[in-house]
């Protein structure tokens, strides 16, 4: 207590002259008792006690509250300081809010994708059964598993030998027609199909109401339950409490509402946001296709499980694989020959931590993320550096007065703490500010990562960690530029100051063998500049190659639809018809040249995978599986016209036609890559496949060109392409119209949409959009990258430009005397102009020779991310190079050339 | 200029504890003059140290400061030991005790 009082006791300070005051009298009429002069004695007094500003100093700060004091006062100063700079202070405040900005909004991103824990009950102990990159259902599957057959999940949601417990979900949210009954209206809702299980082993509470419970999910189609999301509730209900026991039409099925979740409860994906939760046993209904509930039956739901304590990693992947096997022994009958069961006893669950949720986005965007916390990093560092030069010729010019304060007794260690204070406070201003330009930022780059999605749980406000992580680059970046010039300042020698006469020509730059801290700092920003430079210059021309190799169709003039009859109330026994329908109108519009549909969008190489068997009969394959080979396939049902909508050239053999129909021999055309892949003697036309999945066998009859899809760099997967006409109801329904067009495609857009209403009104389209842009999403990593790294390059270029700038300016201002006795003496002007363009040169080298095989490296580095360039691009390095030499020489032309114009006189009258 | 110690880092406490336990309120000046003498003009306590060293026993509460009168009309800090300060006293005085013992035990055999 006492301690805090004394503090507030401004009179402290006094307290402590008076005394020291006191003992200095006491000791001169001691001195003067012994015969000494008063002057003497107050003299002699006076040297005996010595240091009288440093024992003052020495004994204020045995209090160590005082040092909050002296705190306040250098804020004082501080702000003094840089109220009388604004130029200064305008520029530090904007380089370090941008610089910290770039980097807490990428921090931010990092932190939503990969840090981040689920809100629900000790996330850590959660596990999910595969990483989750895999969505949709496929017929059969091997190797690492991620999509688990329903009943086999039911097995294991009572199975609680490992696991405390287990809950499941369906693997993607699919979009109903939701409508409260007595209203007309009905809205598009996503829906989450979730486990009886799955509430209760998240550990969430319903806010209102009651959540979906085990006794919800007992059997198929008994259960029409729904929670809503918090969100939906607030929208669509405007949050009334009387909303629980209210029906709602799902589909046109009544279902009734039983509860709201939690208001920041998101599922377990990051990818989705559903509006409603309903029991997993509402599939068909849900879905309005075929049962997934059966046995035996496809592979769509995704598993997570919580750890019990004590158990391991390790030991609950071993049980989980044994498990897997043992189901997917059983699934197979037990006819299996040798091959498909030794990849059956290959196949394991990759099991996770599951505390972060699932995302595609966390393998997608960690590799560009991590590059893009590197540039701005970089650049926030430049910043620094730029800070730090400044901040160096600002203690130039303020070292008379450091020396004057040493001369009166201040300690060094208190000249050191302003230099610090100030540095501190300008670098927490600016991450204030940065933390402001971030949320912004945030934002931007989270539309950019999940482009096209409704909705996000990915938050842009900051949280806790974010807090943490900009406060730390504050502070950082604040020591990084103050501690150099503090350090300097500390090193203010009062003796050699003394001697040292103002004029001079041996200038501080001409001192030989020693570069000056300053123009080391210069360089250093050449250098980091160059390797931005050159590293943005190899994403650029990345994104480039990837852009420019084409995707095996044509993308221009074309344009993609995206609906679902389902949603309308279809089934598949009116659908056919509803389809040929829409197909002969829009074939009729004018300026249509090609129209069919798909199952899945070419673009997107869609979600259906299954099983191929080749030769006699499903389980026999004609050669003999390698380990790494997946005998799976892509595949798509299309309508005749597909691949002249989509611009597919035929290599061999024939298209599909309208006669491959109803009843006529199955048929089915496929990939190059399927091709190469299951018939690699080249005899593929006229082959029989089994797909596993679909009933009967398949007669290919055309082989089209490689589409890549989803991902530029990744090589064609195989394709299996089979006549809408054929496949059976379960597979009847299609999610894409594809449209080739005479002219520009975005004037179609507004036609298809007219005729979709007038086939059929209740059908909406979720999505059209041209086939440029819906490729544009491919590359959005790299886009990422490349636009980002060149932005924050050019900004790191401009800074470092700022230095150099800013470094020599100060130089030729310190050296107009010495400039003008040159001049006095007979100097040109060109050969003043040659002096200081020189040192620009200088430092311009010293950067370059750093810089390059820095860039080297840190190419070398990113490896991984480049396409069609390599790490070592003597192109690219010389463009960057040749860059940062012109921006370069032209900042440091101007100081030169006013250090030409300096008139000899006025500048040796100056001094 | 840096303090010179003429008195072994650690004593001054002592020094100037066992001076308040002997006279009542006194003030700095006196507490050097004090040592000065009984030391037999031995100990010179510095001025540079003294009033730091004060300061911190103060805010250790081992002593207690007041604003009084000389006798000569001067205002002064006078000083005195509170209870938690014999205590300390007592502490010192046994380990310099069993220093200059030990000392003097190494000395005596070499």
């Amino acid at each position: 207590m006492k301690r805090v009082i004394n503090l507030f006791r401004r009179n402290l300070n006094r307290d402590i002259e008076r005394e020291i005051e006191f003992h200095i009298a006491e000791r001169i009429d001691e001195l003067v008792a012994s015969g000494m002069a008063e002057r003497d004695a107050h003299y002699a007094a006076m040297r005996q006690f010595g240091n009288l500003t440093g024992i003052e100093e020495r004994t204020r700060d045995m209090n160590i509250l005082i040092w909050l004091e002296e705190l306040l006062t250098d804020l004082r100063i501080s702000l003094r300081r840089l109220a009388k700079e604004p130029g200064f202070t305008l520029m530090a405040l904007l380089s370090l809010g941008l610089g910290i900005g770039a980097n807490t909004a990428v921090y931010t991103l990092i932190n939503d994708v990969m840090l981040k824990q689920l809100p629900v009950e000790d996330p850590r102990q959660l596990v999910f059964w595969g990483k989750g990159d895999n969505a949709g259902v496929q017929a059969g599957l091997v190797g690492s598993i991620d999509l688990f057959p329903y009943d086999f999940a039911r097995d294991m949601e009572s199975n609680r030998e490992m696991f405390a417990e287990t809950a499941f979900s369906g693997s993607f949210p699919i979009a109903v027609s939701a409508r409260t009954s007595g209203t007309a209206q009905a809205g598009r809702a996503m829906t989450q199909l979730v486990s009886g299980s799955y509430f209760h082993m998240l550990g969430v509470h319903a806010a209102l109401g009651r959540t979906i419970d085990s006794s919800d999910a007992l059997t198929a189609g008994k259960n029409p339950v729904a929670v809503l999301s918090f969100r939906y509730w607030q929208r669509q209900y405007s949050g009334a409490r009387s909303v629980v026991g209210k029906p709602l039409i799902v589909n046109g099925a009544p279902f009734e509402i039983v509860g709201v979740a939690p208001e920041h409860f998101f599922g377990v994906s990051l990818d989705g946001d559903p509006d409603l939760y309903v029991p997993i046993t509402m599939q068909p209904q849900v879905m309005l296709q075929p049962s997934f509930l059966g046995p035996h039956g496809m592979f769509w739901v995704h598993m997570m499980s919580r750890m019990r304590s004590g158990v391991s990693m390790a030991q609950a992947r071993e049980w989980a694989a044994i498990q897997l096997r043992r189901d997917l022994v059983a699934r197979s009958g037990g006819t299996l020959s040798s091959d498909p069961m030794r990849e059956i006893q290959e196949s394991f669950v990759d099991l996770q931590p599951g505390g972060r949720g699932i995302t595609m986005l966390r393998s997608h965007y960690w590799e560009p993320l991590r590059i893009l916390m590197g540039v701005t990093g970089v650049v926030l560092l430049i910043a620094c550096v730029n800070l730090a030069s400044f901040s160096l010729a600002r203690m130039a010019s303020r070292e008379k007065e450091i020396f004057a304060r040493l001369a009166l007794g201040a300690g060094r260690s208190r000249i050191v703490r302003q230099v610090l204070t100030e540095g501190l406070l300008l670098s927490l201003l600016g991450g204030l500010l940065g933390l402001m330009l971030a949320i912004v930022a945030a934002q931007m780059l989270i539309s950019f990562v999940v482009i096209g999605a409704d909705r996000t749980p990915l938050d842009p406000t900051p949280d806790r960690a974010v807090l943490a992580f900009t406060l730390a680059a504050s502070v950082l970046s604040g020591l990084l530029f103050s501690v150099i010039p503090a350090f300097r300042a500390s090193q203010v020698d009062i003796a050699s100051r003394l001697r040292v006469s103002s004029r001079s020509v041996m200038s501080e730059s001409s001192r030989p063998g020693r570069m000056p801290l300053s123009r080391i700092l210069v360089a250093s920003q050449v250098a980091l500049s160059l390797v931005l430079l050159a590293g943005a210059g190899l994403f650029v021309q990345t994104l480039r190659n990837l852009d420019r190799q084409g995707f095996g169709f044509n993308r221009q003039n074309a344009l993609l639809v995206e609906f679902d009859a389902r949603v309308a109330g279809y089934r598949p026994d009116r659908v056919r018809a509803y389809y040929k329908r829409l197909l002969e109108k829009i074939e009729a519009s004018p300026g249509v040249r090609a129209v069919s549909l798909s199952a899945s969008q070419p673009v997107s190489g869609g979600s259906w995978r299954s099983l191929i068997f080749t030769g006699l009969g499903p389980g026999v394959l004609s050669r003999p599986v390698r380990p790494d080979e997946h005998i799976a396939s892509n595949i798509n049902a299309i309508t005749p016209h597909y691949f002249d909508a989509c611009g597919i050239p035929l290599l061999a053999g024939r298209g599909l036609e309208e006669r491959d129909a109803g009843q006529s021999e199955k048929v089915a055309v496929v990939s190059q890559e399927f091709a190469r892949h299951f018939f690699p003697k080249g005899d593929t036309l006229g082959q029989l496949v089994s797909i596993a999945g679909t009933p009967g066998q398949w007669r290919i009859v055309g082989i089209f060109t490689d589409g890549r899809y989803n991902n530029a760099r990744q090589a064609p997967p195989p394709m299996i392409y089979l006549p809408l006409w054929q496949v059976s109801d379960e597979d009847i329904f299609v999610g894409s119209l594809q449209l080739r067009t005479t002219g520009d495609p975005e004037q179609a857009i507004a036609q298809v949409r007219r005729t979709f209403a007038e086939v059929d009104p209740e059908v909406p389209i979720s999505r059209a959009d041209t086939f440029v842009r819906e490729t544009g999403r491919f590359l959005t990593q790299e886009r990422l990258i490349s636009r980002l790294s060149g932005f924050f390059s050019i900004g790191a270029l401009l800074l470092a430009c700022i230095g150099l700038y800013g470094v020599m300016s100060h130089s030729v201002g310190r050296r107009s005397g010495e400039i003008g006795v040159r001049m006095a003496l007979g100097a040109q002007g060109f050969e003043i102009r040659r002096m200081i363009l020189r040192e620009t040169f200088v430092m311009l080298a010293a950067g370059v020779v750093i810089g390059v095989p820095a860039s080297l490296a840190v190419a070398r580095a990113v490896q991984s991310q480049l396409y069609g360039v390599r790490p070592f691009d003597p192109a690219t390095l010389a463009a960057a190079t040749l860059l940062i030499t012109i921006v370069m020489i032209g900042a440091g032309w101007l100081p030169a050339w006013r250090a030409s114009r300096v008139d000899p006189m006025s500048a040796l009258r100056d001094e | 200029m840096k303090p010179k110690n003429d008195i072994l880092q650690g004593t001054l406490a002592l020094l100037v504890l066992r001076t308040l336990y002997a006279h009542g309120p006194i003030h700095g000046y006196a507490i050097t003059g004090h040592i000065h003498r009984i030391s037999n003009e031995l100990l010179r306590v510095e001025e540079g140290s003294l009033y730091p060293a004060l300061h911190r026993m103060e805010v250790e509460g081992w002593i207690k400061a007041e604003w009084g009168t000389t006798e000569k009309g001067r205002q002064a800090r006078f000083y005195k030991l509170t209870a938690a300060g014999r205590k300390q006293l007592a502490q010192e005085e046994a380990s310099w005790n069993r220093l200059t013992t030990g000392v003097a035990l190494v000395l005596g055999r070499t």
